[in-house]
């Protein structure tokens, strides 16, 4: 048992230390990125670190806790709007408004919770559903209905104070900053009690309620804590692109669906999961938006078409995702035996 | 062991399932520390009454007293917290987690501190003789092990009533001397157990009491040799004595 | 805000019923799919769209009469359904529901934008067919030619499922699979062609919708987003397994809808349909007519 902790310590430091490595060069790198003013490239990493922070978030809930969301979008959508409207009525610098997002998504889901009696297929409905609903109330009542809002212009010298800074790099720090605090907070909660509770709540429900757990309660926990970070993530849009309409926050697909398709090409099952996704899909994903649509309108769609090939072919092939393969790799190796029945390998039977 | 009091009672419990009557009034004490033995053919009621002991249905008619209380309709998760614990029929492993993160869970019942649970997981896994594998996915496991497991995670509650729901159902004839040893252990411990059986062999053997259920309706009670020798009994169930033991 | 007249009432209560027509189509192959294979096709109104594209272009380039193209692209529908089931949603049928909804709902997403990348992210919009531009009148009621007949041909195609399911052999093999699919096995009923005709059938009927459709609504290819959470509504209104059930629920939803836009902004009677959804969801989960 000594030497068992011997070793743990060991493998502990070493994964602190690579983690501050990858966090520095991720510092470094976009502070050569300003330097040389590759805008295109940051703006990239500002998506791929935003889309982790949602990711992750969504993670807790769909991964860890099996209950597949398609309607994040929502905490994400109202967050951008509190931000904005704080701003722009209030004069209220985002840096307390972003908080309040948060809380006020933490709010809304706090009012959604009584979908989660919904059993797996038609709570991911009714999540589609409420997609809607938002777009449609925010589209006839918001400020700034269908059209949206615009941030007011900032003289210079409040520029820090309203976060507002031309160009993606500032917006790149605060967002690594804030997928790191995401990241150790997380961490701390997938490896107390209410991370196990969550995945025993997945694996076998009934087994999980014998054993003194309370499914909703903490199906609820996994909520409230993904609600929150999808209403940072939309307060940090906000302060990024400074305009907000109905369409662009309660996007299905964009908003709602990319940190899912990300999370699965990752690995569902994994914690690291949604970052690894998110950092081979979005850049894929943002490239062909950016450059192929743009310069083809004709062909706008593509790169939806193309995330929805990626999840197809994903589901078919590897639905335990990158991180997952690995981790079986390791396991069969580990143990010299065939093949383990992991829940999410698909199974020809009727 | 010495037998005290009645720990869970039930009184006059009915469930229906439609036009179908599962238990039928059904009242029965189990006395605080005995070793208690529940059978009665396929059909006759058994896992339903546990399922209406735990939680996990509720009756049309009766109630169920833990120490004094009305546990009747609770949800299963209160139910044990409270010190029932049970194990399913069809064994129910949390298949993508290791063996020792499975019973960790139910440890941590008892205490948020992961390293108190991580102790209390591990002696419950050594009781049943499933340290070596604590590493292994529980999906890995062959049947054995997981009812092992199943028993384990039961354990880890540390309950002060113990419900095995057939556990011998898929074991052949070692298997099953090994799991009478197991459990006699568990009972030497305190704990208070009920086990669920139709197979004679098995429960005869085990147990200190005895009642018999059929069609939802007890028709006997008392002792392994009194029950055998219920002439209820043979008829409805046995056929005859000396085929069985 | 003026009170609406019974006129008005009247003439909403139609105009529900003919457009729920369509509802009720997509619903009906919904329910189909799901009662048998339980399987939730996300990508169920796509197959609409493809139709009401397929009509189109049939009349625009080839100068074929939508309602003549009806029985061609009932067809094509119906194959590639066959084709989609026995490659893709095959596979997914002994997994955890997980897969299956990511399975189903990566197809919407394949299918939906892949129409989008092929045809253009334009809207289209049938016109020259002689019959669509007619409206009678009854009254002070309105009804447009085009949407009388989708209501009939939705009527019809209701009945002819009905025929189908209880007189032929092919329909009864698809209800017993729906029933205990061990079982229909036992009784020699091959069930992998069941479910690839029960998946096709039930993607046709929805296209069937969108020819109709084709005749009177602007075509794009996001057109399937409204109708495919509107049919689950439906269905889930409707019963879950109750393939008729879900027929009268979308006529329900339909009227509703209209007559709902009289009293409140036009613009959230989509508004209505979804706080149905999510109260039957709560309060009667298995619908009106369903048993779960």
């Amino acid at each position: 048992m000594a030497l068992e902790k011997l070793g743990f310590k060991e493998i502990m430091y070493k994964k602190i230390i690579v983690g501050i490595v990858a966090v520095l060069s991720l510092f470094i790198l976009n502070y050569l990125l300003e330097t040389f003013d590759i805008a295109f490239a940051a703006a990239v990493l500002f998506l791929v670190l935003m889309y982790s922070i949602m990711g992750m978030a969504w993670n807790i809930l769909g991964g860890y806790g099996g209950v597949i969301s398609f309607g994040h979008g929502v905490f994400f959508g109202l967050g951008a709007y509190i931000v904005m409207s704080l701003w722009l009525f209030y004069g209220l610098t985002p840096w307390i408004g972003i908080p309040i997002a948060g809380i006020c998504a933490v709010i809304l889901a706090g009012g959604l919770s009584i979908l989660l009696r919904l059993r797996g297929h038609w709570f991911a409905l009714a999540t589609i559903a409420m997609i809607y609903i938002f777009l449609l109330l925010f589209q006839a009542y918001a400020p700034g209905g269908a059209a949206g809002l615009q941030a007011p212009i900032v003289p210079p010298e409040k520029q820090l104070y309203y976060l507002a800074f031309a160009g993606p790099y500032f917006y790149v720090y605060l967002a690594l900053t804030i997928l790191i605090i995401e990241i150790i907070f997380l961490r701390k909660v997938v490896n107390s009690h209410i991370g196990y509770y969550l995945q025993a709540i997945r694996e076998d429900e009934d087994a999980a309620k014998a054993l003194g757990i309370n499914p909703f309660k903490y199906k609820l926990i996994a909520l409230l804590i993904s609600a929150f970070f999808w209403g940072i993530a939309g307060g940090l849009y906000t302060v990024r692109f400074r305009f907000v309409d109905p369409y662009c926050v309660f996007d299905l697909i964009l908003i709602s669906e990319y940190p899912v398709i990300a999370a699965l090409l990752g690995g569902l099952y994994e914690f690291w999961g949604p970052i690894v996704g998110t950092v081979i899909f979005v850049p894929i994903a943002e490239y062909l938006r950016a450059q192929v649509v743009s310069a083809f309108p004709r062909y706008y769609g593509l790169h939806y078409f193309i995330s929805g090939i990626i999840f197809l072919i994903l589901i078919y092939v590897a639905p335990e995702g990158i991180l997952g393969r690995l981790r079986e790799r390791q396991y069969l190796k580990r143990f010299k035996i065939r093949s383990g029945n992991s829940n999410l390998k698909l199974k020809n039977r009727y | 062991m010495s037998v005290g009091s009645a720990i869970l009672s039930v009184k006059g419990v009915t469930k229906k399932f439609g036009g179908l009557i599962a238990l039928n009034k059904v009242t029965l004490d189990v006395h605080e520390g005995e070793l208690l033995g529940i059978i009665g053919p396929n059909g006759a009621g058994k896992t339903t009454l546990f399922n209406v002991i735990t939680g996990f249905l509720k009756p049309e008619e009766g109630r169920i007293l833990y120490r004094g209380k009305d546990i009747t309709g609770l949800p299963p998760y209160k139910i044990a917290k409270m010190g029932i614990s049970r194990t399913f029929q069809i064994v129910k492993p949390l298949s993508n987690m290791t063996v020792l993160d499975n019973v960790l869970v139910a440890a941590f019942n008892l205490t948020h501190n992961k390293e108190e649970a991580t102790n209390i997981a591990i002696e419950a896994l050594k009781f049943v003789g499933l340290y070596p594998k604590r590493y292994v996915r529980a999906a890995s496991l062959n049947l054995v092990e997981k009812k092992k497991l199943e028993l384990a995670r039961a354990l880890a509650l540390k309950p002060k009533v113990l419900l095995l729901d057939e556990i011998a159902c898929g074991l052949n004839q070692a298997e099953i001397f090994s799991a009478i040893d197991l459990i006699k252990k568990i009972h030497d411990e305190g704990i208070t157990v009920i086990v669920v059986e139709h197979v004679m062999r098995f429960i005869a053997r085990l147990v200190q009491r005895l009642i018999v259920l059929v069609n939802g309706t007890k028709i006997a009670e008392g002792t392994v040799d009194e029950v055998l020798n219920n002439p209820k009994v043979i008829e409805a169930y046995l056929g005859s004595k000396e085929l069985i033991i | 805000m003026l009170m609406p007249t019974l006129e008005d009432i009247v003439g909403a209560i139609v105009s529900g019923l003919l457009m729920g027509s369509i509802y009720s189509l997509i619903a009906m192959g919904l329910a189909l799919i799901w009662g048998v294979m339980n399987v939730i096709n996300f990508a169920q109104a796509e197959f609409m769209t493809l139709a009401a594209f397929l009509t189109f272009f049939l009349w625009t380039l080839f100068k074929v009469d939508p309602l003549l193209a009806l029985p061609i692209i009932f067809a094509v529908i119906f194959a590639l359904g066959y084709a989609i089931e026995q490659g893709i949603i095959k596979r997914v049928l002994g997994a955890p529901p997980l897969n299956q909804i990511f399975l189903t709902f990566a197809l919407l997403l394949v299918m939906r934008y892949g129409m989008m990348v092929g045809f253009g992210p334009f809207t289209r919009i049938l016109s020259g067919v002689p019959y669509a531009e007619i409206t009678l009148r009854y009254g002070p009621v309105a009804v447009p030619l085009p949407k009388l007949i989708g209501l009939i041909i939705s009527i019809s195609t209701a009945l002819l499922l009905y025929l189908f399911l209880t007189r032929t052999y092919t329909g009864i093999a698809i209800r017993a699979a729906a029933q205990n699919s061990q079982a229909a096995q036992l009784m020699g009923v091959d069930i992998h062609k069941i479910y690839g005709i029960a998946f096709a059938l039930g993607v046709a009927i929805s296209g069937i919708g969108g020819v109709i459709l084709a005749l009177f609504f602007p075509i794009y290819a996001e057109m399937g987003a409204y109708f495919c959470v509107l049919a689950f509504i439906i269905v889930v209104f409707g019963g879950f397994s109750s393939i008729f059930g879900a027929y009268i629920a979308g006529l329900i939803i339909g009227i509703s809808e209209t007559v709902s836009a009289l009293f409140i902004n036009p613009s959230l009677k989509t508004l209505a349909a979804f706080a149905i959804f999510i109260i039957t969801l709560l309060i009667k989960p298995t619908g009106l007519f369903g048993k779960g």
